[in-house]
This record gives C-alpha cells, structure tokens and sequence, in this order.
C-alpha cells in the first residue's frame, strides 16, 4: 500500500524526513553516518510506480541546500525517480492557505479572515469550548489507554465497500426504511455512540463501532459484544470504555487536541501511529479513519446536525443531551431553517471544511432531511439567524 | 535442523555482505525504547540476540554502559561494523549460534535480552521456539518485530522476512510463552517486553 498514491506532486524534505541523523538532539547535530527512511524510500518507489505515465512531480528540497538534498538522494539510492533537487524556500508567496498533508492532523483551514467578525464562527468558537474535556482527565485517559497493548488503526489499501455511518439524529427513525434497503444490499454499518445498541434493538449487526467522547457515561454505549465487529476507539476516551470492551477487537486511533497530547503519543510510540484528521465529533473524524482504512463509499443516517422543529435531538432517548433543547438558536441553510444546538453549528461548519478540503475523497451520500443533507443537497452554507430562537 | 541452521547462515553470511543492507539498523533505533521500557542501569548485563552488524548492542554499550554479549548465527568477523568488532575483541562476547538451538543458553542468565528485527527473519516453526529459548536465558527480553515483507531479499534472490504476521498474531503467540509487561504496535512492527521464565 503506497500513502501517497493520490498525491501528484510531492516534496520530500530531507533531515529528519528522507534520512536521520542518529543522535540528533534539538540543535545539536551528531556527527554520524545519517540513516535512509527506507518506509518512506518504499512508499515513494511504489507512487513513482504508480504514476510513471503522468506529469507527477517528486521533487526533494533541504533548507541546507540542493547539494545537501542531491547528497540525501544519492544515499538513499532514489536518484532515479527524483525529478529534481531544491533548495527549500525560506518564503513562499502564494494566493493559498497553505498544504494540506491528509496524513496528519488537520484543523479547519478556511480563512478565518473571511468569517472572523460572523456570528457564525463565534458560536462555532463557543461550542468547540463547551465540547472540551478538562485537558487533564484527556490526558489521563491517554496515558491509560496506551498502556492496554492495542493495535492501533493503520493504512489499508482501498477497497469498494459500502459503509453506513449512523449518526443519532432524529432522521434515523423516518430513514430506516432506506437503511435497512442498503444493509440488505450488503452495506456495512458504522455505530457511534447510541446508535450501537439501537442497532441491537433493531436486530441489525454493526460491522464498525467507533467513539471519541472522554467521559466516563459512554461505556453504557457498548455493553453487549458483538462478534465481529471492530471497535474503533479514540485514546482519549474514558477507561471503563477499555474495561467494558475487554477481550473485544479494538482498535486505537488518536485525536490529538493539544500539543501535550501529542507529545505523549509521539514518545510512546516512537513517532509510529497514524495522524487522523477531522473535527469536533466522531462522525468528522470518521471520515478519515474509514479513508485510512480503505473505505470511500458512506451513507450518512441520522448525520442531521440539527434538531427536528418540535425540540427532539436523537432517535432515542440520550439523557445526557436532554439539556440541549434548551439552549438552541435558528440558523439559515440555503432557503430552509434548523433549530441547533451550539454543537449542531459546530459540526456543521466543520462538516463543510471537510468537504470543501477533502470532498473528493469520498463519495457521500447524506439520508434524511436535516441540515447536513441540505448542506449537500443545495450546496448552501450556514447562515445564523439575528433573532435568537 | 542442522541443514536449515546451515542454509540460513550461509544466506545472511551473504546478505552482510552487501555494505547498504547494514545502513540502517533496526536495533540501533530501538535502544532508547528498551532503555526507557527496561530502566537498565550500567552494567547490567544484555544479550544482542541476532545481533546482525552489532550497531544495537554498540549503542547498549556506548549511550547506557551495559555489558553486552553478542549472539548471531553468522561468525562476528563478516557481520559487525568495525566498532562492534572491537568492542569483541577488547570487551564483550561474541556467540555464534542459531537462537533456536538451545545449546547456547548460559547457566548464567542474562539481566536483558534485546531481539530486534530477528523474528520475522525466523522459519515460523521456529520462533517460538527462539522466544521460549530467550526467555530461558533472561530474566526480561525486549522484541522488536517487523509486521511488513522486506524489500532487500530480492538482491540474493531470497525473501528475509519468512515470518510476517501483524501485532495481534504476535502478542497472542508471545503471550502463551510468558508475561507480557509491555506491548506497542508501532504501525509496521511490534514491541513486546517480557518477563523471562
């Protein structure tokens, strides 16, 4: 499997990147033979491979210089496929914002020069806090998890598979004529949270069930095992998630919010886990786990991001979210109104980052009439009322 | 067993022999995990078991001061970089032998036993066997294992990794042998860390 089969061009840059130098201390230099990624060596052989017949560019810059990059090259036999050797730049002047490496995390990269003065993005800002764990109990559940000796989530070649990623929203229960249509057509399910045992209760098996919420009511989510079924779980989330799941597949992935977190996961594992992009809850991140592993192909159920006009959040009773209702607010999407919660918006701006950055790497199709589906439907944006409620 | 011990050594004698298959030593870049896992302390004694061209059990000794004993099926004179050699010929042992023949397996057990990237090299059917072996030998031993098939056999027309499995399968082998005190899943290769028997 080649990482780096989509990219048309790639710059390679060269210490600490295409080769090592052992015993590099920040700063310090070691005088030492340098070493060769050969992993990264391997994937770039395999793209140049891949992508012989077009105009892809694999260019290997330094900040050192081109004769350093031409020297990094030859030691790491790939004069061959290399286009050319650069100098880096130190500026770069261009109308965009910026590269995008799907392999690493990735944070809303829209201007925010463009919304900085929106209502909209002040609430989107306001619900990013109100969603966040106290960063120690995160933290604390990361060093936990780690420790537990599971394999983590890792690159898959792609595949053409159907998957069907429930969300809990209220359109779950009028699309479940369409859901069953497509599981019976051989679709896979994908359960987040609630929407496992909802599953259980309808006699339908979820393939996948993933989370990323820390805190410590989500175990209530996966107390039945289902053989067969992989769970996909976020470092951060909350021991007795483990503890309840103990014996099942798990898999570990990492959201990565801040910089300590990082730090813990970089050093446990030697720098060899996967960066996984996305957003604020599951669904978002979703994406990029599924793409990791192979999948492309979603139905989106119960992704509704929004509340139904009578108040009702989920498509089945969710305690912890009966305070939701009440604090919401209206916002515009194209010609029609969805009552929100202050997560609601923030998933759906993220939601649109996602697909603006990354929308041709899957094919989305959203069920139901929510907000996110008329986001789709229209291609329309948000627009926050200026009267509350 | 002889005939494959033999087979096997004539094909690393002969992969050594290529200078760019010893660039890059996986044991060398695993020292500062097994330090940090093992909480060694100067002196302690370790087994470089597979010790290839040595660069691993090089680093046990020069950056935490251990008193490393070598060990590979090749003789230490066509595999270890010079530095390892000398480090042989002044301080530490060398033992050439196959790591699934018990013979060489001391009264005296080693404190570590540090294996990186030798077991995916392994027969299948031998490194279990190879496991139970160093677990006899030492009172912990640290393996790093590659999960992915190589990409340097092709140069001798033989594959290298003969045992190519992914995290899980390892940690449940490795578990029926011993206790597992730590266990990583580094993408593409596996660390585990045991208590010897």
């Amino acid at each position: 499997m080649n990482a780096y089969q989509y990219e048309k061009s790639i710059y390679v840059d060269v210490d600490g990147c295409l080769i090592f130098w052992p015993g590099d201390k920040p700063g310090v230099r070691n005088e030492g033979k340098p070493l060769v990624n050969i992993e990264l060596v391997e994937h770039l052989q395999i793209w140049r491979k891949e992508t012989v017949e077009s105009d892809a560019q694999l260019v290997v810059w330094s900040a050192n210089g081109k004769e350093h990059a031409e020297m990094a090259v030859k030691l790491a036999g790939i004069e061959d496929i290399v286009d050319v050797c650069l100098t880096k730049p130190t500026t770069l002047i261009d109308d965009n914002h910026g590269w995008i490496d799907s392999r690493k995390k990735v944070k809303p990269t829209r201007q925010k020069k463009d919304v900085e003065d929106s209502k909209l993005l002040k609430l989107v800002e306001s619900a990013d806090r109100k969603l966040t764990v106290p960063n120690d109990d995160i933290v604390n559940n990361i060093k936990h998890s780690i420790k537990l000796g599971l394999p983590q989530i890792k690159q898959h070649d792609p595949n053409t598979e159907t998957l069907c990623i429930l969300g809990g929203g209220a359109s779950l229960l009028t699309t479940f004529d369409e859901l069953k249509h497509e599981y019976y057509n051989g679709a896979k399910l994908v359960a987040v949270n609630g929407t496992y045992n909802w599953l259980l209760e309808k006699n339908m098996k979820p393939s996948i069930m993933a989370m990323v919420d820390a805190q410590d009511y989500t175990a209530k989510y996966i107390k039945e095992d289902v053989p067969g079924c992989r769970y996909l779980f976020a470092s951060q989330c909350h021991p007795s998630v483990f503890e309840a799941c103990e014996g099942r597949d798990i898999h570990l992935w990492h959201a990565i919010n801040t910089e300590e977190e990082l730090k813990i996961i970089k050093d446990y594992y030697m720098n060899k886990f996967a960066y996984t992009a996305g957003g604020s809850t599951v669904i978002l991140r979703l994406f990029f786990i599924l793409e990791l592993l192979g999948f492309s192909k979603f139905h989106l159920f119960g992704f509704d991001s929004c509340l139904t006009d009578e108040g009702q959040h989920h498509a089945y009773t969710q305690d912890e979210n009966y305070r939701d209702a009440e604090n919401t607010r209206w916002v515009t999407c194209g010609n029609k109104k969805f009552l929100c919660t202050g997560w609601h918006i923030s998933q759906a701006y993220h939601f649109q980052e996602v697909i603006r950055e990354f929308g041709n790497k899957f094919d989305l199709i959203v069920h139901g009439e929510g907000l996110i589906a008329h986001m789709i439907k229209y291609g329309a944006e948000l627009q926050v009322e200026e009267d509350d409620k | 067993m002889e005939k494959i011990s033999e087979t096997e050594r004539q094909k690393y004698s002969e992969i050594w022999q290529y200078e760019s298959y010893s660039e890059f030593s996986p044991g060398h870049e695993m020292v500062p995990m097994f330090a940090e896992i093992s909480g060694c302390k100067p002196g302690d004694t370790v087994l470089d078991a597979g010790c290839g061209s040595g660069k691993g059990g090089l680093a046990l000794n020069n950056d935490h001061n251990l008193d490393v004993t070598f060990l590979d099926i090749c003789s230490w004179n066509e595999i270890l970089v010079p530095e390892a050699r000398k480090l042989v010929m002044t301080k530490s042992k060398f033992i050439q032998a196959p790591l699934w023949d018990s013979s060489w397996i001391p009264e005296k057990k080693f404190k570590y036993g540090f294996c990186c990237d030798v077991m995916e090299h392994l027969p299948t059917e031998y490194t279990m066997l190879t496991i139970a072996n160093l677990l006899r030998a030492c009172d912990h031993v640290f393996l790093h294992i590659a999960n992915f098939h190589d990409g340097f056999g092709v140069v001798i027309g033989k594959p290298l990794h003969l045992t190519v499995f992914p995290f899980l399968w390892w940690k449940i082998a490795v578990s029926e042998l011993g206790e597992v005190l730590d266990s990583r899943d580094l993408i593409n290769n596996s660390v585990f860390y045991m208590k010897g028997n």
